[in-house]
């Protein structure tokens, strides 16, 4: 009975003791919730008056993302963290310790009133904060629809329990720890250390270009963060995130609870509860510092030179060096470094390890191919094929290619792709020298792409490969007869009708600047048909048809509407080749007639000068030429001709300017190389 | 009564208690001697129930302390150097203790707070470090508990607030059911207040007595005899602990009561002998010599 009140009455002395607290946290949030919010509706629209159906509209949607889960994340996140930091930071103190610990109650009735208390006062305020400013100021500005409605209780769902996960894996971070700051970094680390590990395992992997795709996907790893997890909720699955988050809450507060009921007193202001956890730790935040370290002196730095050996002592010295900074905040003493002498020789040769498992690749364990009989199924992307198709492709894991397309284009009719994984193999060792080591110079030849194969036993593995471009555009060309494989494959896919109002078509073959587009408007039939004509076209069209065409124009999708609050498209800009008859037909119903390739003469009457760069190979230095008068550029543009990225010759540079202003950064070929130094005048 | 049996605390590679077994009986005002890092603090916080024996057991009236509530709801610990909440006042830490105690006598703490001169509603952090420890011992006499663990709370106070605590203590022990620990490294400050006093010295107890005993079972004498033989046959008959010459004046500390001791004094016809007070200090020197050890190295 006695534990019971004294239970209570701790709670509500923690709460009088940290009213500075609650009264920030009130302060804050009702600033940012209600009187924000009041301001971001009166400045749409008319006020209280009678509201157009536009402004309406608008505020709705407003309504909605202002009570999204992601601009409160930030918010809760701190609240969550400075809730629990301030609750148990008694921890850290042997005489507040004492206090505590000589109160008739027993552990878990104090361990479970500082962290009522302190779930209270992060909780509250804001729970209070978001429903006055949803119910009382959006219900005066008619905003509390079904809609609405739905989308705010969702994410204050998210958000509450978001908060709790949060807070709970601090107080545990607390209560294993001894001090602050260590507690601070513990929770930081349990909140991150997955996606982070996973993140520069993947940057690692790709530094060494080891013949790997990651298998631990985001898709996976996700769940192993609350803020990607609370993310996550808000904008879909919320059932399932609240549930994870719940689960990290429960388990958080378990293990506080149980570590805390064996925590022992004596240990105040020691960096850790007991000595083990901190070479634990220790371990497992040296060796990621270690890989962040050489990743920032090879990437940012650029001191490595591209060379294996440097990654490994740059990773050796940051995981040392992070050793010896946690020894020292842990310790508070410098000479206490030797004494870690153990854990470091853990962690010298956990990151030795990891950099042989990389850089060494012993037993080629990431070339590994089963046999054909071991294969059920087959996929295969590379960038390529965007480069093709696409004017800004970019090579991405989870977009437009890499895994979410190796994923569609599965068969179980693999030998062309079975071919390109040897060819893959074969080509890993010579590859990773002129990759790693710094030489560029052949790299252009060769494409990266990804096979996955999905054994008989279920289990779907991802290779990457880098093999030489022609290869590659081989088996692009015989697999892309398969209409299937070009249905799967193709980008258009991704075009969302209602995502653009409009296209600015620009005339690619005759050097047509930016600024010189046509735009068209469209109604969103017309987006809808315009959707269906690319897809049909890119669909129809063989890939390997399209290797040595010339696009005609590139064609960008907008969104002009001021009331759109839909997301940026993934995929807003298209080379149209002369295939592409469906489309080709659809503009010309629009009124574009897309012009004849010009002449050179034709095209220099448009320009006012052009710039030449030229990166001479093995020179320190490039040369540069600049032609403004028409016959000039004439010879230039009959010495070159324009080519998408990837077949461009890759040391030369221009930029032209048309007579209108409008600048262009052309990637070209030089057509014929005794008529481009006789014009330009540059030396080999 | 609290009885410590074989018990043993360390802090990592230091150990605090060995294998020590006390008994604190009630109806006393107990007191543990020691140096500083001797073992005191361990040994109350092990009481308090603060922390966990490693090995063996502290009971209290027969009960285990640790994760007690009961029991822990008749003791209260008073630090060396006491906790207050950040801006807390007098009131606001009586109500913090009455919140823990359900004995506490809030008006008996004004009353005590107005004979200190304390103000019950001025900031604490801005008392002096005598004045907090003034506070800390009436909230803690105010608690109403059993048990009084005190960790060097003469610490910082003036000789008059001894007095008085003293006097408070007496008074508790008079109307109510009282035992104070009081531990502290200096002597002086414990021998007119305790009835029984533990020395603990390297995580061991050498000694735990009654003072009157000690002082009842050990006289100090001064006396001149003049023949030698006579003088030498009068300490062969006692159970002489120590004994000094200055010129012809013979001072010793010997074990027995008042009166058998100077019996046999009077029977070598001394030219002069009377029987002086031992301090605690003397008395405690006494008996940690004979068992090997220098006193005046352990305390102070």
């Amino acid at each position: 009975m006695t534990s019971k009140r004294l239970f209570l009455n701790l709670i509500r002395q923690d709460q009088r003791n940290r009213m500075w607290l609650t009264a920030i946290l009130s302060f804050v949030e009702f600033l940012l919730l209600p009187v924000i919010y009041l301001m971001e509706l009166d400045s749409r629209g008319g006020g209280m008056g009678k509201i157009a159906e536009q402004d309406a509209r608008l505020r709705l949607s407003m309504t909605e993302s202002f009570f999204g889960v992601e601009p409160w994340i930030l918010l809760v996140g701190v609240s969550a963290f400075v809730a629990a930091v301030t609750g148990f930071s008694w921890l850290c103190s042997q005489k507040k310790i004492d206090y505590y610990h000589a109160m008739p109650i027993k552990r878990e009735g104090i361990f479970f009133a500082f962290f009522t208390s302190g779930w209270m006062i992060g909780t509250i305020p804001f729970a209070a904060a978001d429903l006055i400013a949803f119910y009382a100021v959006g219900g005066v500005f008619r905003q509390v629809t079904g809609k609405t409605m739905v989308s705010f209780w969702k994410s204050l769902l998210i958000l509450v329990l978001f908060y709790l996960a949060v807070y709970a894996i601090t107080v545990l971070a607390m209560v294993m720890t001894g001090r602050i700051v260590i507690g601070v970094l513990f929770a930081v680390m349990i909140e991150v250390y997955v996606p982070l590990c996973v993140f520069l395992y993947g940057a690692l992997m790709e530094r060494f270009d080891t013949y790997w795709s990651e298998n631990i996907s985001w898709a996976t790893v996700r769940w192993t963060s609350p803020p990607i997890v609370a993310v996550m909720g808000g904008s879909s699955r919320t059932a399932v995130s609240a549930a994870v988050l719940l689960l990290y809450a429960a388990a958080a507060v378990a293990a506080g609870v149980l570590v805390y009921r064996f925590r022992p007193s004596e240990t105040a202001g020691s960096a850790y509860m007991n000595p083990r956890i901190a070479s634990v730790i220790k371990v497992m935040v040296s060796i990621p510092s270690g890989i962040v370290f050489a990743s920032l002196f090879n990437n940012v730095f650029g001191v490595s030179n591209g060379k294996s050996a440097w990654t490994v002592v740059w990773a050796l010295t940051g995981a040392v060096l992070a050793d010896i900074v946690m020894e020292l905040i842990q310790r508070l003493d410098p000479s206490a470094i030797i004494k870690g002498w153990r854990s470091a020789l853990v962690i010298i040769g956990a990151i030795t390890a990891v950099m042989v498992l990389i850089v060494a690749r012993p037993f080629d364990y990431d070339q590994y191919l089963p046999s054909r009989d071991g294969i059920a199924e087959m996929g295969f992307a590379c960038i390529d094929i965007n480069e093709v198709l696409l004017p800004d492709a970019s090579y991405s894991g989870d977009g437009l290619d890499g895994r979410d397309m190796v994923s569609k284009t599965l068969t179980s009719d693999f030998s062309e792709i079975y071919k390109l994984a040897e060819a893959g193999k074969k080509y890993a060792g010579r590859n990773k020298d002129q990759s790693v080591e710094g030489s560029t110079d052949d790299s252009s030849d060769y494409s990266s792409i990804v096979v996955a194969y999905r054994k008989n036993s279920g289990r779907l593995v991802y290779r990457s490969y880098r093999i030489p471009k022609d290869t590659v555009n081989a088996a692009l060309a015989r697999l892309s007869k398969n209409e299937a494989f070009r249905k799967n494959i193709n980008p258009a896919n991704r075009l969302n009708p209602s995502d653009f109002n409009q296209i600015d078509v620009v005339n690619w073959m005759n050097y047509q600047a930016d600024n010189e587009t046509e735009s068209i408007n469209l109604t969103p039939e017309e987006s809808e048909q315009f959707t269906d004509a690319v897809r049909k076209d890119m669909s129809s069209v063989e890939f390997g048809t399209l290797l040595d065409e010339k696009p005609l124009l590139s064609v960008t999708m907008l969104q002009t509407s001021e009331d759109y609050m839909g997301d940026v498209p993934e995929l807003n800009n298209i080379y149209v080749y002369p295939q592409y008859e469906n489309t080709l037909a659809f503009l010309r119903g629009k009124g574009y007639e897309q012009t004849r390739p010009e002449s050179a003469g034709e095209i220099a009457d448009t320009i006012s000068s052009v710039q030449v760069y030229y990166d001479t190979p093995g020179a320190q230095t490039g040369q540069s030429q600049t032609f403004t008068d028409h016959d000039s550029i004439v010879g230039f543009l009959e010495s070159v001709e324009r080519t998408r990225r990837e077949q461009s010759d890759q040391n030369v540079t221009v930029i032209m300017t048309d007579r209108r202003g409008g600048i262009l950064y052309p990637d070209v070929r030089i057509r014929d190389d005794a008529a481009f130094q006789a014009v330009t005048g540059f030396t080999k | 009564m609290i009885e410590l049996k074989s018990v043993s605390k360390r802090f990592g590679e230091i150990s605090a208690l060995s294998r020590v077994d006390l008994t604190i009986n009630d109806h006393q005002i107990f007191g543990l001697i020691g140096s500083n890092g001797a073992g005191k603090s361990t040994m109350l916080r092990l009481i308090s129930g603060i922390v966990k024996a490693d090995s063996g057991e502290v009971r209290i009236d027969g009960k285990p302390v640790y994760e007690n509530p009961a029991v822990k709801q008749e003791i209260c610990f008073l630090p060396d150097t006491g906790f207050y909440f950040q801006n807390a006042t007098p009131i606001v830490m009586q109500r913090a203790y009455q919140m823990q105690f359900p004995k506490f006598d809030a008006e008996r703490f004004s009353k005590l707070l107005m004979a200190a001169g304390l103000s019950p509603e001025r900031r604490i952090r801005t008392f002096s470090k005598g004045m907090q420890k003034q506070l800390s011992i009436l909230l803690g006499v105010s608690a109403g508990t059993k048990y009084l663990l005190c960790d060097e709370i003469f610490d910082g106070l003036d000789p008059a607030m001894r007095q008085a605590v003293k006097s408070i203590f007496a008074r508790e022990m008079m109307e109510r059911d009282f035992i104070p620990v009081i531990a502290s490294h200096n002597l002086r400050e414990l021998e007119d207040i305790c009835d029984h006093v533990g020395l603990i010295h390297h995580g061991g107890v050498l000694l735990s007595e009654d003072l009157d005993d000690l002082r009842f079972h050990m006289q100090k004498v001064q006396c001149v005899v003049r023949d030698p033989a006579k003088e030498e046959k009068m300490l062969a008959g006692l159970d002489v602990i120590r004994a000094d010459h200055q010129g012809s004046l013979l001072t010793f500390v010997a074990r027995g009561t008042h009166q058998e001791i100077l019996d046999v004094v009077e029977r070598a016809d001394p030219l002069f002998a009377e029987s002086i007070p031992l301090t605690l200090e003397e008395v405690f020197i006494c008996e940690t010599e004979v068992a090997g050890y220098d006193v005046k190295a352990l305390i102070s």
